[in-house]
């Protein structure tokens, strides 16, 4: 209950409130795309040849690629080479502590609500912050490393811990997977490395806060977190971007590998920003996301809580290989003014008793078109699969649309496949109700649609919760007129 | 409190209140009784302002204010309250959450600090006990599957954490059994003070015998056309609204 | 131009063949002389050797290799000669089912019944008298799929038999209406296409039965046909179509209807077999207060692959439809369901109803599912739900406790899952047939 008050007394309304600019020199690559680019980035992160040939690699592989047009988002041709692919901040190659960290950095962070400071124990969620291309702190880290954990940038992983990136960089998201993940392979730039030892429970949140700062870049991150027999972790990323009128491109790739028994948990509240009422500016978001449960017994379950960006096109995955184990998708994708999304999950299941479960809650307001895409797919061999789908779709006026595109291919007897989507509008009654109450219109409908949506903010931590619930308030501001 | 005068109103054209007159002061109830279709659940809906219905003529004033010129909402924080004859679901949203979003909303509007969440829970727990309503059904989504007499315990569970001026009770008592019937009649008297008024509607004279009326109007294809003690319900119930419909006749005739 | 059986036939030497095929034959196909019909069948061309034979990830064939199907076929891709010699075709009718009856043998009417009451009007499409001119510019090819769907555009293109059937405003017509399309490769394999078009005139009501069997089961007849049904305001129809002889066929049937205000339709489609079946059930919803319900029925095994494909396009208020498509597939049969809703900006207050249930019994089975719904209006009550699983064992449990053993227990859900389809028929003697085929395929598998 006190989450809910929290969320209550935080239920403000005003614009997006994360699209200040922070003024601080960056060092960027020039426009474009090319191998001399690439080198460039390479060479600025200081890598090891083989990281440089396995980007050069991508990229040949990303020029025999074609952009997928099959997702239900209009929008225009993108210049790939009108892109600055890397944009870093001027300050020392890696704060070793804190107080090398500009304050600059600091600061705006703060004003995002993350603290950096690692006295403030009390959150209990240890961050690496991203800004544009580069990793710019990472707290906690001798406290993790007591355990054995290692969370830090994608870079220092690279130059630290070779071995294990080698491994499983592009396991779980193959270089030639689609597009952008090869685009991302190519020229990610930072992000964030998480590995947790055998039988080692991760005793806080783990968090990732991106940041796109400077203007006319992309941002290609690229978070790889390996969970080892037995252990656990729950992570959490968040997002924000500055109000401009052109297009920024975001083209991510998070890889998940769970062993046997392990569990991973991975929340995300994405709030890139999401243009101006008629459409202009905002962040394409083309990510790809996978986890593989390589062992028997392990799960992984997503959750998301998609409000931003102008596009978003993300499918947050389980490969379900190890028997009896577990994949989950909880999202609440909103979308208002003339916000596009195409959001949704693969679960494919290989082993024996797998399980999956799929509860997707999608909200359209304004001119928006909001479309869940999923896949279920039981191999031949994957004995006793079981899963459960859920997509709700609510709509709010007559200029928006909500559209539901859900494969499910069953190849085995004995599996058990439970697919249901309803689609409903928040009813006239329903606000009179809360009117009668004294409760206004306008916080009626956030009411309404937290309420809604509660399957899936249950999943979330408590500090993303609150923040899901104000996010999912202030998105919907005047769409009930 | 509230001044009724002349008051017509009408639903997809169709004219349903042909001029009500009816006085409320602090201290009194009132219950309004009519056979089915005279037009009572729309009086009740046009007070808490329930824009599916159009006043055509009349006014209404509550504490001085003109009613029909505000939003439910603000009829809602100046203190009036309905109880709903069918209270609406809201999934995902517990009885408590919306509770809390309702008092401070209320609070707000009247100057006052918003209530913490310990301050709000006991005063919740204390108010529980009046409807002996259990603790589960606070956490539980408003109204999501609750049976009937849940929902109309629900009902005044609310008016009792709202603490009206005035409270309309529409139908509270369809669907309740006896013992729900009187807990829900217990919870009214308890909270019945010289400054709050209650509006009781219904079709019975059951429930008059736990909440005793000041005044009992008779509405009659929509217009009040006997007034009186509980007296008169009783004999309402003797000889049944068709005594009304005679009486009518005559009149009219 | 024949297709040289030495060489590989590749999906573009099976476009240009038709391609060409269309140039040859310009002059002799019906229609010629109405110049908008012509104007269509060269548009429809255009759009089918731009497009070809879906491939690889198309996403409408995506589970439907019906290209591949094709190539690997050695079907006689002349359009069939001429019929010299009417068949004997009595035997394979269904004798209890009366009606007014069209029998169509590789794609060419053999037979039809002369005692067509005066509120029903057939004519063939090769022998259209003039008056029916305007009622062909009017209507045809106007909601066929025939710019997306490439058998819809060969066929629109190529067709040159099938029937124009009308049925005058204000009338009953008292019997069904039953068109059997019989493809016999005695001679070699057999392409056949035929196309018909349906006017059911305001408050008209009629029964229409379309039934399609394969003379020659063991032989990869392809048919490729397109139905266009036009309900008037407050018109009736039941359409049901019969795949239950299909063994060995590739079967593309294309049906595009269109209702106007108060209509009713009711489909009910029945396949048990088929190389390779694909039906294109598309509705479009173009006046208020209509219902359209649909249901299907699918029981595939061997290699049988049944493919259905339903679109609803609600673009107007305040209409209801609903639709429940159940199947079982057993050995290493493919069932595929992809079921459309879409529900335009104009049409609030819709109500769209879909649910496709699919039991497998066989591990090599398997079955590919994808219901859609794309909603643009907001006051509407639409629900999709799709189960895929095996008989519920509970149920098998409780029959096992009242002395059924497991086999007899699996065939009665079964039959009882399947038979729900008939409750849907009003033709008693069609029930009664279609409930002995049912109950042949369930009841053998549990003798086995």
């Amino acid at each position: 209950m006190s989450k809910d008050d929290q969320i209550l007394e935080e239920l403000t309304s005003s614009e997006y409130k994360y699209g200040f600019e922070t003024a601080i020199d960056a060092d960027e690559a020039p426009k474009g795309l090319n191998e001399d680019i690439i080198r460039f980035i390479s060479a600025k992160k200081e890598e090891p040849e083989w990281m440089l040939e396995w980007r050069l690699n991508a990229f040949e592989k990303w020029k025999t690629l074609k952009e997928p047009k099959w997702p239900n988002v209009k929008y225009p041709e993108i210049n790939y080479q009108d892109i600055i692919y890397y944009s870093a901040i001027k300050q020392k190659a890696t704060p070793s502590n804190l107080d090398e960290v500009d304050p600059e950095l600091i600061e705006t962070f703060k004003k995002l609500g993350i603290s950096l400071e690692e006295q403030k124990r009390l959150t209990g969620v240890a961050v690496d912050a991203v800004l544009d291309s580069v990793s710019v702190a990472t707290t906690f880290k001798d406290k993790l490393g007591e355990l054995g954990i290692i969370f830090c940038s994608f870079s220092e992983a690279v130059k630290e811990h070779p071995e294990l990136v080698k491994k499983y960089m592009g396991s779980v998201v193959p270089v030639n997977d689609n597009y952008f993940a090869a685009l991302n392979s190519a020229v990610f730039s930072d992000g964030s490395f998480a590995y947790i030892p055998k039988g080692v429970r991760c005793p806080m949140e783990l968090s990732t806060y991106f940041r796109i700062n400077a203007a006319n870049t992309g941002q290609f991150e690229r978070t790889l977190i390996i969970a080892e027999e037995g252990s656990y972790v729950s992570y959490l990323e968040g997002c924000t971007a500055p109000m401009r009128d052109e297009n920024q491109l975001h083209a991510a790739i998070v890889e998940i590998y769970a062993a046997k028994d392990a569990e991973v948990k991975y929340s995300t509240v994405q709030n890139w920003y999401p243009g101006n009422k008629e459409g202009k500016g905002g962040i394409y978001n083309f990510v790809t996301k996978r986890g593989i449960c390589a062992g028997s017994g392990s799960k992984i379950s997503w959750t998301q809580v998609e409000t931003g960006s102008a596009i978003t096109w993300k499918y947050p995955s389980c490969i379900l290989k190890g028997d009896n184990s577990v994949g989950e998708f909880y999202s609440v994708a909103v979308t208002n003014n003339m916000q596009q999304a195409d959001t949704g999950t693969k679960m494919i299941h290989i082993g024996k008793n797998t399980k999956s479960r799929i509860v997707s809650k999608g909200v359209s307001a304004g001119k928006s078109q909001n479309s869940y895409r999923g896949l279920v797919q039981v191999m031949p061999r994957a004995e006793n699969a079981r899963n459960f789908s859920q997509c709700d779709s609510l709509l709010m006026g007559d200029k928006c649309g909500a559209h539901t595109f859900p494969y499910i291919e069953t190849g085995n007897k004995s599996a058990q496949i439970e697919h249901e989507a309803t689609t409903s509008k928040i009813g006239e009654d329903q606000i009179f109700y809360c009117n009668q109450r004294g409760i206004g219109t306008e916080d009626a409908v956030a009411l309404i649609v937290n309420g809604y949506c509660k399957e899936v903010l249950n999943q979330l931590p408590m500090e993303f919760a609150v923040e899901a619930q104000k996010l999912l308030a202030l998105t919907l501001e005047g769409s009930v007129g | 409190m509230l001044k009724v005068e002349n008051l017509k109103a009408s639903i997809e054209g169709k004219q349903i209140l042909n001029g009500v007159n009816l006085s409320v002061n602090p201290g009194e109830i009132h219950a309004i009784m009519g056979p089915n279709g005279s037009g009572k659940s729309t009086l009740a809906s046009v007070l808490a302002g329930r824009d599916s219905y159009q006043v055509t003529e009349g006014s209404i004033s509550f504490l001085n204010q003109d009613l029909l010129e505000m939003a439910p909402e603000d009829r809602a924080r100046e203190g009036l309250f309905l109880a709903f004859q069918y209270p609406v679901e809201i999934p995902g949203v517990s009885t408590t959450n919306f509770l809390k979003t309702a008092v401070n909303q209320i609070r707000e509007h009247r100057g006052q600090e918003a209530l913490d969440a310990v301050t709000f829970l006991k005063l919740i727990k204390e108010k529980m006990k009046l409807v002996e309503i259990d603790n589960s059904l606070l956490s539980r989504a408003l109204n999501d599957g609750f049976s009937g007499g849940e929902k109309k315990r629900n009902e005044i569970f609310q008016m009792a954490v709202l603490e009206p001026r005035l409270a309309i009770l529409d139908e509270t008592d369809s669907g309740l059994d006896i013992d729900a019937l009187r807990i829900v009649a217990n919870g009214v008297n308890t909270l019945r003070n010289k400054d709050n008024a209650t509006i009781v509607v219904t079709h019975y004279q059951r429930l008059l015998d736990y909440i005793i009326p000041d005044f009992v109007h008779v509405l009659y294809n929509g217009r009040i056309v006997k007034s009186g003690t509980k007296e008169l319900a009783k004999k309402l119930e003797e000889k049944g609204y068709d005594w009304i419909r005679e009486n009518e006749t005559t009149i009219a005739g | 131009m024949p297709v040289d059986p030495a060489m590989k036939t590749t999906e573009q030497n099976l476009r240009d063949h038709f391609t060409e095929q269309f140039s040859d034959l310009t002059q002799s196909l019906n229609g010629g002389q109405v110049p908008e019909i012509k104007q269509l069948r060269s548009e429809a061309i255009k759009a089918f050797t731009q497009k070809g034979f879906p491939q690889g990830k198309e996403e409408e064939y995506k589970y439907t290799p019906i290209t591949k199907a094709l190539l690997r076929s050695e079907i006689n891709l002349q359009s069939p000669a001429e019929v010299s010699m009417i068949p004997p075709f009595n035997e394979h009718l269904l004798p209890e089912l009366k009606g007014h009856i069209l029998v169509f043998w590789n794609g060419r009417l053999v037979y039809s019944s002369e005692d067509f009451p005066e509120s029903l009007e057939v004519q063939q499409m090769d022998q259209l008298g003039a008056d029916r001119e305007d009622l062909m510019v009017k209507y045809f090819g106007k909601i066929s799929n025939y710019k997306k769907d490439a058998f819809a555009a060969l066929n629109t293109a190529l067709f040159n038999h099938g029937s124009l059937i009308t049925v005058k405003e204000n009338s009953k017509v008292d019997l069904p209406v039953i068109i059997y399309h019989l493809s016999d490769a005695r001679n070699g394999l057999v392409y056949s296409q035929t196309r018909h078009l349906v006017v059911v005139e305001k408050n008209a009501q009629v029964t229409l039965v379309e039934i399609c069997k394969n003379l020659t089961p063991k032989q990869q007849n392809f048919h490729n046909t397109v139905s266009e049904i036009y309900l008037k305001e407050q018109a009736k129809l039941q359409l049901n179509k019969v795949q239950t002889g299909c063994s060995g066929m590739i079967l593309v049937d294309n049906t595009d209807i269109n209702q106007l205000e108060g209509s009713e339709l009711m489909c009910n489609t029945i396949t048990t077999n088929g190389t390779i079946v694909r039906n294109n059930l598309n509705i479009t919803i173009d006046g208020m207060d209509c219902t359209s319900h649909m249901n299907g029925l699918y029981l595939a095994k061997g290699t049988d692959h049944i493919d259905n494909h339903t679109l609803v396009d609600h673009r107007i208020a305040n209409s209801f439809s609903d639709e429940l498509y159940k199947g079982i597939i057993d050995d290493s049969a493919t069932g595929v369901f992809n079921g459309k809703i879409y529900v335009q900006p104009d049409a609030q207050k819709t109500n769209a109803f879909q649910s496709n249930k699919n039991i497998l019994l066989s591990d090599k089975a398997s079955m590919n599912t994808k219901p859609q719904l794309e909603i643009w209006a907001d006051d509407v009550k639409c629900s999709h739900g799709a189960t895929t699983g095996q008989i519920d064992a509970e149920q098998v449990f409780y029959l096992r406790t009242r002395g059924l053993d497991e086999q007899q227990a699996k065939g009665l859900l079964l039959y009882a899952f399947a038979t729900e389809f008939l409750e849907h028929i009003s033709l008693p003697a069609l029930s009664d047939y279609l409930e002995q085929v049912i109950a042949d395929r369930l009841y053998r598998k549990i003798d086995e």
